[in-house]
């Protein structure tokens, strides 16, 4: 017998609007079929229509999650067009703004993962954790998500209270490597429902043109903080965690081990940090005719933003390409032939974000 | 560390969750509501230019400049305020309170002009702070041409310029900076 | 069994009045101490009986009249099941019980199972035929070694009744069916990690998905009861004495179902929700290998003498 469950648009375990229609033999999957257009906010089309500044707040809100790096590349591709050099401590403050939603955007999806299969103390231990990078953030910016900070030519706020950051780092390195990493590579419960779940290798990630941890737990070692370093990344050493197995536990694996090494370049980036101007200069710059392109590696992925001015004080063009929207394909790839019970899991596993995806 | 020693640490450690109505301490610079000196302001409009949302307006009128602000449509990222050239807005240490209808919370500023000391007729308010920044080392007797309004400054720079140009006589002086 | 006895063990003790306030005090137990051992407050200990009186008070949900008395119906004969099961129960050392009242009450226990597979495909919801599915598939799988842990207890007591069996000696026979007993109470109790059939994540929750209000809080209380007669039969099998008063026997009874409770909230706190096909793995590797250990005991004897 087949029939047709759909997974959202409203949906426990996947609380954002997208669809899975997962069309089932018994309990395994025969096809699924993906629909993420519910949430369409036109950001591209509003972000033509707004000044600069405007459209820095703007995109800012393409992501709930990520959002500091959405205003961060937009920057960078609007200073790369009008020939801004960043001062030395903004760039170091953009990097540990960006560090710290990695780890918040990770401590959620490793809870969302937990919830999914489940495994609701888990899920409360990353919240809990996660919460007090909201804190800190909150600390630092004056926002819990939309923090606000960057904007042309440096920063808006400077980092008032180094020492309240390195403390907040240092306790959730601890609670990363002493309860995360052992439960979610060692609990029973949690390996059996992970390993050897949502396969895709290596080549089927290059051919699906996955980005972002999924691809990394697939063994591709591409991350854009290495490979064209933006922010002070250049300046900074970090290893780039890569798992081979391809299965839902590597993304796991990857993800929390980034999370170390989120902690780790927070820390350099704080010893690192020299004194001095957070911003270019005047506040108001022209931007010149041209076209820009800048990327990032956001939590989820490679994020690109392409710029394209007409020397007016209003972009010609805006385009945005997020890291969700080309991981997505991936699931159908994975899911199929997978048990209807792993069709939430290998959902989150990829960490989409519809909000994302459908802007 | 296994499961059951965190289980056993948060039942030690007890509930790290508040009641209801208890609440943290909002964090020092927490971006809430934007609020105005309305005696500070000089009606420029740059808040207005740089909200993403329309949240701030400024509407100039004959007498007075409307200064406009609806919570229920900021986004709290504080662009205002920090372009601000007179540090005129800040913003509240709370968040706002929650609103059915994003009307409701709106605020409605004046700010008042001040008459022209030439012409007496209203014009946009010059601040201190301002003329201390942007007419730094201004002889005197041109410092006061920054408090007439624009129709008498208009009228006064046809006035020099006939008096250079048709009559001859020296540009009012500068100092040297 | 006198008329009297029969009213007073299904309208007082163990049934009604004592087992309703039981099933909520047990349902907020679960709730409270789930919530501590996360790091948060929890519940007061109302909020089980709120949240009935809040559903009870709600608008029921127009369906057609075949429909309605199905969901409707469910419910109430799960709730009844969980009363009667109960009264069976022997708690008290005086109380008698009759000839085969075991096998009645391992039927009665299996009605709330059974009800809420009918409910899932009643319901006409994907949801709920996915989970009442996976619900009767569990319930082969569990009541397996279940069914077999009780032969063997009745096996090696002699008897069908209930008092015999309590009554009869501790050795490994016991030990080892209790044992079993104990293994199948997460599942019958639908708690991690054998929560599949109410998996929230993948399929809301299972059977009940499209009941609302007074259904809804049937098929709540109607849990709560299964949770007082499922911690209340291993008590009563596994405790070897009686203390010989009315008072301490409910003493011992209720605190130990207590504790019972707290080591099932400890246990589904502590896992992952598990896939079905795991926890039927685990069933019939774990759960048969026991129970038919205990099976082969009862029926030799002479096995456990020789180990001895
Ligand atoms: S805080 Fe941002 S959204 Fe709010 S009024 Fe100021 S610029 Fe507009
Ligand atoms: S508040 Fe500041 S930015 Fe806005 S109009 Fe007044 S002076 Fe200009």
């Amino acid at each position: 017998m087949s029939f047709t469950i759909p997974i959202g648009p409203y949906h426990p375990a996947l609380e954002e609007p997208c669809k899975v229609q997962v069309i089932c033999e018994g309990e395994i999957v025969q096809d699924v079929s993906l629909s993420v257009k519910y949430n369409f906010r036109g950001v591209e089309w509003l972000a033509e229509r707004r000044n600069y500044h405007q459209a820095i707040a703007l995109v800012e809100r393409v992501c709930g999650i990520c959002s500091n790096v959405h205003a961060l590349t937009f920057c960078n591709a609007l200073e790369g067009l009008a020939g801004l050099t960043v001062p030395e401590r903004a760039q170091y403050i953009r990097t540990i703004m960006v560090e710290l939603e990695r780890l918040t955007s990770h401590a959620l999806w490793a809870g969302i993962a937990a919830e999914v299969m489940g495994f609701q103390t888990l899920f409360m231990t990353c919240f809990a954790m996660r919460e007090q990078l909201m804190d800190l953030l909150e600390t630092i910016s004056g926002n819990r998500i939309h923090y606000g900070m960057n904007c042309i030519g440096g920063v808006t706020r400077d980092l008032a209270n180094p020492e309240a950051v390195r403390i907040t780092v240092r306790r959730v390195r601890q609670t990363v490597t002493d309860q995360l990493i052992p439960l979610f590579t060692e609990d029973k419960t949690i390996h059996a429902r992970c390993s050897g779940i949502g396969q895709m290798t290596k080549e089927q990630a290059v051919a699906w043109g996955a980005v972002g941890p999924t691809a990394r737990a697939s063994g591709l070692t591409e991350d854009i903080r290495q490979t064209s370093p933006y922010a002070a990344y250049n300046q900074l050493e970090f290893k780039v965690p890569v798992e081979t197995s391809g299965d839902v536990f590597a993304r796991v694996v990857v993800r929390l081990l980034e999370m170390v090494e989120s902690c780790h370049i927070v820390e350099q980036a704080l010893d690192q940090i020299p004194p001095g101007p957070i911003h270019h200069g005047p506040i108001f710059v022209e931007i010149p005719r041209g076209e820009a392109v800048a990327r990032a590696e956001a939590p989820r992925g490679e994020l690109f933003y392409y710029v394209s001015s007409d020397g007016t004080d209003i972009p010609c063009r805006v385009k945005i390409r997020t890291p969700s929207f080309v991981n997505l394909p991936t699931v159908r790839l994975m899911m199929l032939q997978a048990n209807l019970a792993d069709v939430p899991l290998i959902n989150a596993s990829i960490d989409p974000c519809y909000s994302c995806t459908s802007r | 560390m296994n499961i059951f020693s965190v289980l056993l640490k948060n039942l030690r450690m007890g509930p790290a969750t508040l009641r209801f109505p208890e609440e943290v301490p909002y964090p020092k610079g927490f971006h809430g509501p934007v609020k105005i000196h309305t005696e500070k302001c000089i009606c420029c409009g740059m808040c207005a230019y740089v909200c993403v949302s329309g949240a701030v307006r400024v509407a100039e009128h004959k007498d007075n400049c409307e200064w406009v602000y609806s919570p229920g449509l900021c986004t709290f990222c504080g662009k205002c305020v920090s372009v601000c050239p007179v540090e005129a807005l800040h913003m509240a240490a709370k968040s706002a309170p929650s609103y059915f209808n994003t009307k409701a919370l709106d605020e409605v500023h004046l700010v008042p002009y001040s008459p022209c000391p030439e012409c007496g007729r209203p014009t946009p308010p010059v601040r201190e702070v301002l003329r201390a920044k942007a007419f730094k080392g201004v002889a005197p007797n041109v410092l006061v041409k920054s408090l007439i309004c624009q129709r008498c400054r208009q009228k006064d720079s046809q006035r020099a310029l006939v008096s250079i140009q048709v009559k001859g006589e020296p540009p009012p002086s500068r100092s040297d900076k | 069994m006198s008329w009297e006895k029969v009213f007073f063990a299904l309208l007082i003790f163990p049934g009604l009045l004592y087992a309703v306030p039981t099933a909520w005090l047990m349902l907020w137990l679960e709730r409270k101490f789930r919530a501590r051992m996360q790091g948060r407050i929890g519940p007061p200990f109302y909020q089980p009986f709120f949240d009935f009186v809040k559903l009870m008070a709600k608008r029921r949900v127009l369906r057609p009249s075949f429909d309605s008395i199905f969901m409707m119906g469910l419910p109430l004969v799960s709730v009844s099941a969980g009363l009667l099961a109960l009264a069976l129960l022997p708690i008290s050392s005086d109380s008698r019980g009759f000839a085969g009242d075991l096998v009645l009450l391992v039927a009665f226990l299996e009605v709330p199972s059974l009800c809420s597979v009918l409910a899932g495909f009643a319901s006409r919801s994907i949801f709920g035929q996915v989970g009442a599915t996976r619900e009767a598939i569990l319930s082969i799988t569990y009541n397996l070694p279940f069914l077999t842990a009780i032969v063997a207890l009745a096996y090696s007591a002699q008897s069908l009744r209930l008092v015999d069996i309590a009554a009869s000696p501790a050795g490994g026979v016991r030990a080892l069916a209790v044992l079993t007993i104990c293994l199948c109470l997460p599942v019958k109790l639908r708690i991690n990690p054998f929560s599949v059939s109410n998996a929230e994540q993948e399929i809301y929750s299972g059977p009940a998905t499209e009941f609302s209000g007074p259904q809804l809080a049937m098929w709540e209380l109607a849990h709560g009861l299964e949770w007082v007669a499922l911690t209340g039969l291993v008590v009563c099998l596994g405790l070897t004495f009686r203390t010989g008063t009315w008072i301490g026997d409910f003493a011992i009874y209720t605190s130990l179902s207590l504790v019972l409770v707290i080591l099932l909230t400890i246990l589904a706190t502590g896992t992952a929700r598990l896939k079905i096909q795991q926890a039927a793995r685990f069933y019939w590797r774990w759960g048969m290998g026991l129970s038919l250990v205990a099976l082969i005991l009862g029926v030799f004897p002479d096995i456990e003498r020789f180990i001895r």
